[in-house]
Formats: structure tokens, sequence, C-alpha cells
């Protein structure tokens, strides 16, 4: 009897502790935390984020609106929900109570529903016809926003997007950004008749305009406004130089500008072209300052190289942290950056101005011709020669700076009138700046300023910055790279909000096995000479053979004499042997790289085994020794 | 009665040295370290993907100590069971659950000497590469418990049965189940056939699920608590069917 008891307790026992944890797992989730062990500390509330929340003087009210009883979510979305509470209760538990999250559930036809509506938080539609929310609306003081539809491809960034949306509801002031470019940023209709295509509007000018009042201005401008905090000038084509002259002023005068030159503008097909590829740069600034930008030249790197084998592009340049200074704000926590086919700046800065270096080129590079821009594969690296020179691509001059026009307003010279396209592009002239009086010329600047001089206009491009995706009927922009984190880290350190370029650049992080990507430059940067040389001389052999078979053939029927007959034997094997070269180079291309990732898969995966068994052999041998002995 | 921990300290050594004085031992190290090694690079794909990381080391994780596991577990009360020698285990003075977490202790730290010969792989990464450190970190301790909890459920079956073999079958099948009401395809799948929150309760009793944390670098209490809590149930459990064993 006993037995049984003891046996019924045991199991009601054993019942009632798995009820008890299965209950306590659910309770106590209530009172979870976390350790963020990552490096970018990923997954708990940044730096930047904490000096935005501290600002605050009032209560930051957020509605988390999520249709959690929605049948059909997909799990990974429920996942992700999860997660973006998480965070919101991160912010909170930062906030000492400045933050106060509410949470809604829009069933259909609820009043949450309506007040996710009147909040701009919208649905998002799934492949069954059924919508759900996911979004948030942040309200301070008499300010409202809404970050719309919550999107797990950029949940890394929901940090900066949340904290920007705070930062943006709190501002009472938006600083005034000036875009200056013949290219249609703003999105154009286009112009059929000319076959120039429509333009959408820019990622980077849409992202600008959520944190600044951004201002069109037009590329034939003679003067540049005062409240224009920040100017960027975006591969000004053709620039007059009275207009030159405009942005010299306006830097001389205290203005911020952060200026994209071009050798080789890709993006940029003017109406009427076929493709891109157009030049600028400033004529008289740059030379004022000390420096060159040849605008024939683009940089080849072999270190920074996109793509492989037939596909490669060495101007087309994939940056990760060794191109980036390290020490300035908006280069130290990059990721990676792609910009398409650059220039470089040369020449010694002015006295009285300073150079500090952003991004830089490698010294397994060489400036080679434009024309050869966008050429692929091995064809483009003929002739590579590593100037073992660091090419700068991204600049910032900093002092007191001259105008870089001594006698004033330059004379407009009778030159034909270069066609601005911002006025072919449609809708320039309704948000273009309206003509004002020059004001009077200043040689000198008060103050020390800066200047940020970049020698590529592409990179900003949504061809190159951005991935566009229609996902539940939202138009998501996921960042491909850290372009746009560049450009806009630069305007704010110019417009002044340094917490934010923390936060942004924190969250795009590659890391590639740099050391394979070091020794695939060198074995191509040794063996590119050889590759040239033996197809030269295939080449020559392969003419010499066809001339020598066209000169002994004038007519048909013709036999060749039997000393023409061994020359063209010998250009044969001449051919057949340099072709076997070349194979044989182009396999070692790779061999010292492949037989890095052969012996790692070797020694990882054998190594330690071996040692065990060895290990456990030698002491299985040790221990009979003793026994025997015995 | 000496106090608990010496105790518990003084079988746990023993039953570690004993393993490394069977060649088992050694087998299973070469194996688990072969198979993790053979599934990071060539399965795993850790040069394909190009990135400086141990995800695919740690995405086969779970899969390899499913079976791996329930090998080192299945002998631990299986064995005694059959030789008769609980019974003289439990005459002296000591209490079934000092036995039993000491032996439990005793595998457990074999698995995390196991997990720690993988070394080599973080040397690799660090060497080709600049890789978050802290997920690596997060990873291992995420697999460590992993194994902790696994090992439990073995613990459990090997008592429930004097035959290994029944043991190590048992042990797979229940681990087997805990991976795969977490596991993705699963998880879709019975979505299509019952109402979402049950799916994502029964999700939550994955596996998987609490590992997903570690494998992103985050140390989350309610994970922590999940694995604790399968160990302790089993354990206890463990120790219902040894004593239930006894008294019979």
């Amino acid at each position: 009897m006993k037995r049984y008891e003891t046996l019924i307790y045991s199991t009601v026992g054993v019942v009632a502790l798995l009820i008890i944890l299965v209950l306590a797992n659910f309770v106590l989730a209530a009172f979870k935390q976390r350790v963020d062990f990552t490096e970018g500390g990923l997954y708990t509330v940044s730096q930047g984020t904490r000096s935005i929340i501290e600002k605050l003087d009032a209560p930051v009210k957020i509605r988390f609106y999520y249709t959690q009883s929605e049948q059909n979510v997909p799990l990974p979305i429920k996942g992700f929900a999860r997660r973006v509470e998480d965070l919101l209760g991160a912010f909170k538990s930062a906030s000492g109570g400045k933050v106060v999250i509410e949470k809604l559930d829009p069933q259909p036809d609820s009043d949450a529903e309506d007040s996710a509506t009147l909040e701009g938080v919208e649905a998002q539609v799934m492949q069954s016809g059924d919508k759900f929310y996911l979004g948030l609306s942040i309200s301070y003081a008499d300010q409202k926003l809404a970050l719309p539809a919550l999107s797990m491809d950029r949940e890394q960034l929901l940090e900066y997007d949340l904290a920007r949306a705070i930062a943006r509801a709190t501002r009472t002031d938006k600083p005034v950004i000036g875009v200056m470019s013949p290219m249609p940023l703003f999105g154009s209709r286009g112009i059929p008749q000319m076959g120039v295509p429509p333009a959408d509007k820019q990622v980077l000018v849409s992202e600008l305009e959520r944190d600044f009042t951004v201002r069109r201005v037009a590329a034939d401008a003679t003067s540049i406004d005062d409240s224009i905090k920040v100017l960027l000038v975006v591969n000004p084509r053709g620039m007059s130089d009275e207009t030159e002259y405009a942005l010299d002023q306006y830097v001389v005068r205290g203005g911020k500008m952060i200026a994209m030159l071009d050798p080789y503008a890709y993006f940029d097909v003017p109406p009427g072209a076929q493709q891109g590829g157009t030049t600028s740069t400033f004529d008289h600034m740059l030379k004022a300052w000390g420096l060159t930008m040849d605008t024939t030249k683009v940089v080849q790197d072999m270190k920074f190289l996109s793509g492989a084998g037939a596909r490669q592009m060495s101007t087309v340049l994939s940056f990760n942290s060794e191109a980036f200074n390290k020490d300035d704000v908006s280069t130290s926590k990059l990721g990676f950056t792609m910009f398409p086919i650059v220039g470089a700046f040369t020449g010694t800065p002015a006295a009285g101005l300073k150079q500090t270096v952003l991004i830089r080129s490698s010294t397994f590079s060489q400036l080679t011709d434009s024309s050869n821009a966008v050429t692929q594969g091995e064809a483009s690296v003929r002739g590579f020669k590593p100037s073992g020179t660091e090419y700068p691509i991204a600049i910032r001059l900093s002092g007191k700076f001259k105008s870089a026009f001594p006698d004033g307003v330059p004379v407009a010279k009778d030159k034909p009138a270069a066609k601005p396209p911002a006025k072919a592009a449609g809708k320039a002239d309704a948000k273009a700046e309206p003509v004002k009086p020059i004001p009077a010329h200043v040689a000198e600047g008060k103050d020390e300023n800066s200047v940020v001089l970049i020698a590529d206009s592409d990179f900003i491009n949504d061809g190159a910055a951005v991935n566009i995706q229609e996902i539940f009927g939202q138009r998501i922009v996921v960042p491909a790279n850290s372009n746009l984190s560049f450009a806009q880290a630069l305007i704010e350190q110019f417009a002044g909000d340094p917490a934010l370029i923390e936060l942004r650049t924190r969250a795009i992080a590659a890391r590639p096995f740099t050391v394979i990507r070091e020794m695939e430059a060198q074995a191509a940067q040794a063996y590119v000479g050889k590759l040239k040389e033996l197809e030269d001389s295939l080449q020559k052999t392969q003419e010499r053979l066809q001339s020598l078979q066209k000169s002994s053939m004038p007519g048909a029927g013709t036999i060749l004499t039997a000393e023409q007959q061994k020359e063209v034997e010998a250009f044969r094997k001449n051919a057949a042997e340099t072709r076997r070269e070349l194979k044989l180079v182009r396999r070692d291309l790779r061999a010292d790289s492949e037989a890095l990732q052969f012996w790692t898969k070797v020694v990882n995966i054998g190594l330690l085994p071996l040692l065990v068994a060895l290990f456990g052999i030698g002491l299985g041998m040790q221990r009979r020794r003793k026994v025997v002995t015995i | 009665m000496m106090g608990t921990w010496p105790v518990i300290n003084t079988i746990a050594k023993r039953e570690l040295s004993a393993y490394f004085e069977s060649p088992v031992a050694y087998v299973f190290l070469v194996v688990f370290l072969l198979l993790a090694g053979f599934f990071t690079f060539s399965l795993g794909g850790f040069f394909e993907l190009g990135e400086a990381s141990l995800n695919s080391f740690f995405t086969w994780m779970p899969w390899l100590f499913l079976f791996l596991v329930p090998a080192v577990g299945m002998r631990l009360w299986s064995e005694e069971r059959r030789l008769g020698t609980i019974e003289l285990l439990l005459t002296m003075p000591v209490t079934t659950w000092q036995a039993i977490i000491a032996k439990f202790l005793a595998s457990w730290a074999f698995l995390a000497i196991a997990l720690a010969l993988t070394f080599p792989v973080v040397i690799t990464v660090n060497w080709l590469g600049d890789p978050d450190n802290g997920v690596i970190i997060a990873g291992y301790v995420g697999s460590w418990l992993l194994a902790g909890t696994f090992l439990s459920i073995a613990c459990l079956t090997s008592a429930l049965t004097r035959n290994q073999v029944i043991a190590f079958i048992l042990s797979l099948m229940l681990c087997l189940l805990l991976i795969l009401v977490g596991f993705a395809p699963v998880t879709t799948m019975l979505s299509r056939f019952a109402d979402i929150w049950l799916v994502d309760t029964i999700a939550s009793f994955s596996v998987l699920t609490h590992f997903e944390g570690f494998q992103k670098g985050v140390l989350d209490t309610r994970d922590l608590l999940f694995f604790f809590s399968v160990m302790a149930f089993s354990l206890f459990t463990t120790g219902v069917v040894l004593r239930s064993h006894r008294a019979g």
C-alpha cells in the first residue's frame, strides 16, 4: 500500500512540477532581462539614443499598433513584432519615465483601427488578402509623427528610425538643406519627346526631407541664400563661372558645402544622351584651394574592387573600414560602402587650409583613363601598375577660405548658354530659388569653415545605395550599404545633431574575410603583369600567323613553300604554348586563396580530432603497460 | 552525513575521470569534432557565406547534439541498472539526488570539454577577419546550455530502462520533438491546421526558439529560465523514477 502511495505521490509530484515550471516560464517572462553581448550592442539602446531621450522636457507617447490577434500573420513577423516590443521596452527603461508606451490591437472596425488610420499608421497587406498593422505613432506636445509600417528588412535600423522619429518630434526647427544638381534628384516627369524617362525622387532626398527642410537650388543660381545651412552640390556639370562664384562666396561667408564632383558620373544621363558618364569639377575653387581632380582619370583599385572573374570591375570600389578615417565621426564606424567610378584629389592644400582625408584608396591602385571606366574582367586591368599612393577620394578642408575669384564677380562671357537641365526636367521652376540680387563680394572668410569634397556623385544614387522592395503593398527601402549613412552623417555633422550620427552608422556592419581579400588582391596584382605579357605575345603570334597565311594565298590553290610551312608550324606551336601558359597563370591567380581555404578546412576539421585520438591511444597504451607490469 | 556539495564534487570528479579511462569518450570526442568541423566548413558553407562569423558553426549545434548527447547520456543510469550497481550506490551515504546531480554535472562537464575543443575554429575566424566575438561567446554559452538540456533528458530516459539502446532512442525522440516544434518548416505547416496562438505557444517549448537569442548574441533570462526548467524537470523526474525502482 505504502508503495502505491509513494508512487502516486511522486507521479503527482512530477506533473505538479511540470505545471509549476510552465507557469513560471510564462509569468516570469514579464520580468525579462537581457544582456547584449554583440560588439555593436545591436540589441540594446545606444548612447546616441540615450542622449536624445535625455534632452526630452516632456513625456513622449509612443503608440504601438500591432494586430496581435490576427490569425494569419506569418510567424517571422510575429517574432519581429516581439523584438519591436522589446526595443520599445528598452527605450522606456532608458528614459526613466519620459517615454510612455501604449499598445493597441487594431482589429477591423475597432476604435484602435480608427486611431491607427488617424495617426498615419498603415495596414500591410498579405498575400492572402488579409491585412495587419505593425507601426508606431509618436506624439510629443502637439507634434505627431508615424512610422507607418515597420519591416523586418529594416530591423537593424529600427533603433535609428525610432530615435530619429523622437528627435524629429521634439525638434522645434528644421535646418534648411539646399540641393543643387543638374540631375533630377527630386524626381521628374521626364520628357518623352526628347527620350528623357521619368525619374523617381531619390531616396537620399526623401530621407533628408524627414529631418530637414530641403530646398532645391537652381543649377544656374548666381547666389546662395544664407538661410541654407548646408548646401549639397551633386555633379554640377557644365557649371558656369557665375554659379561657381556663388558657391565660392557661400563658402567664404561661412556656409557649409558638401560637393560631389565626378570624372565619370555613371548615373547622370543628360537629355538626348544614350548613357551616363558626364564630368563635373570646380575649375576655380579647386585650384585656389591647392587641389586638382583630373576629370579624365578614374581610380582603379585592386584591393577594393567589386565583383569577381569576368564581371570584375576594378573601378567600382567597395570600401571597407580600412579605407575610412578611423577618427572622424562621419567615417569612424561606417560599415562598407560602394563608390562606382571615382576620381581622386591630388595636390597640397593652400596655405591656411588643412585637409582631412575621410576615404582613401589602397596602395594597390592607379589612375586610369576614364575610357576604361566601365570595362569588366581582365581586360580592364591590363597594364595595371600599383601606384603605391593612397588616393584621397573624400576629403574635408578646414580653415579660413579665401575667395577663388580675387577680381570679384566674373563678367558674363559670351558662351553658348549650357541648357540648364533643371528646367528641362520640368518641375524645377516651381521649387527653384527666386532670383536675388548678388550680395557684396567677400574676399576672405572671417572664421574657420569646412568644406567636404567627394570625387564621386554616383554613390548617393538609388542605383548604388539602396534596394527598393515591395512588401505587403508597402514600398520598403533597404540600404544596400553604408553609402547613404555616410552622406547623411556628413550632412548632420554640418547641420548639427551628432547623436544621430552614432546611431545610424552602427546599424550596418559587414564582416568579410579580410585576409582572403588581401591575398586575392596581392595575387591579382602580381599576376596581372604576367597576364598582359602573355596575352600580348599571343595576339602578336596570331597576327603573324594570319598575315603569313594571307600572304601565301593571293589566289586559290597556292601552295606554301616548305620554309613558309615551317614558319606557320612554329607560330602555331608558339600560340598553343602561350595559351597553355595563360591558363596556368590564371589558375595560379586563385591558387593561393584556394590553398588557404583548403588548409583551413583540413586543420579545422581534422587537427583536433587527430590530437584527441592520439592522446587517447597514448593514454590507453600507457595504462595497458601499467596493468601488464603489475 | 557529509555536506551535500563535497559529496557531489567527489562523485562527479570520479565519474569524469572514469570517462577518460574508456575509449568511448575519445571516440565520442573525435566524432563530435569531426562532424562539427565538417558541418561548419563543408555543409555550412563557411567560406561561401563570405562572412567572418561562426553562424554556420552554431546553426548545426542543435542537430549535432541531438545525436551525440543521448549517446553520452544513455549509459548514465541504464548501465548501473543493468549491472545492479544502483543499489550499491544508493546504500552509500549518498542521497539519490546527490548521485543524480553528480553524474549529470560530470557528463555536462565532459560536454563542456568537447565544446572547448572546438577552439581552433574560433582562432581561425578571428585570424581570417574581424568577427563579433560577443556573439561567439553567447553562442557557446547557449550551446552548452542546450547540451545540458538534452543531457538531462537523456538522464531521464536512461533511468527508465536497462537497455542503453532504448534509452538512446527514447531521448533522441524527445530531443527531436523539442527541436521540431520550433523548426521553421514545421511551424509553417502546423499553422495551416491550428490557430496561430497555439502554434506560437507550442513553439515556445522548443529549444530552437530559445537558442536563437544566444545565436544572435543576446542572453535573455527567458531563454535561461527555459533551459534550466527543462533540466530541473528532467532531473527531478529521474529522481522519482530511481526512487520508485529502489522502492520496488
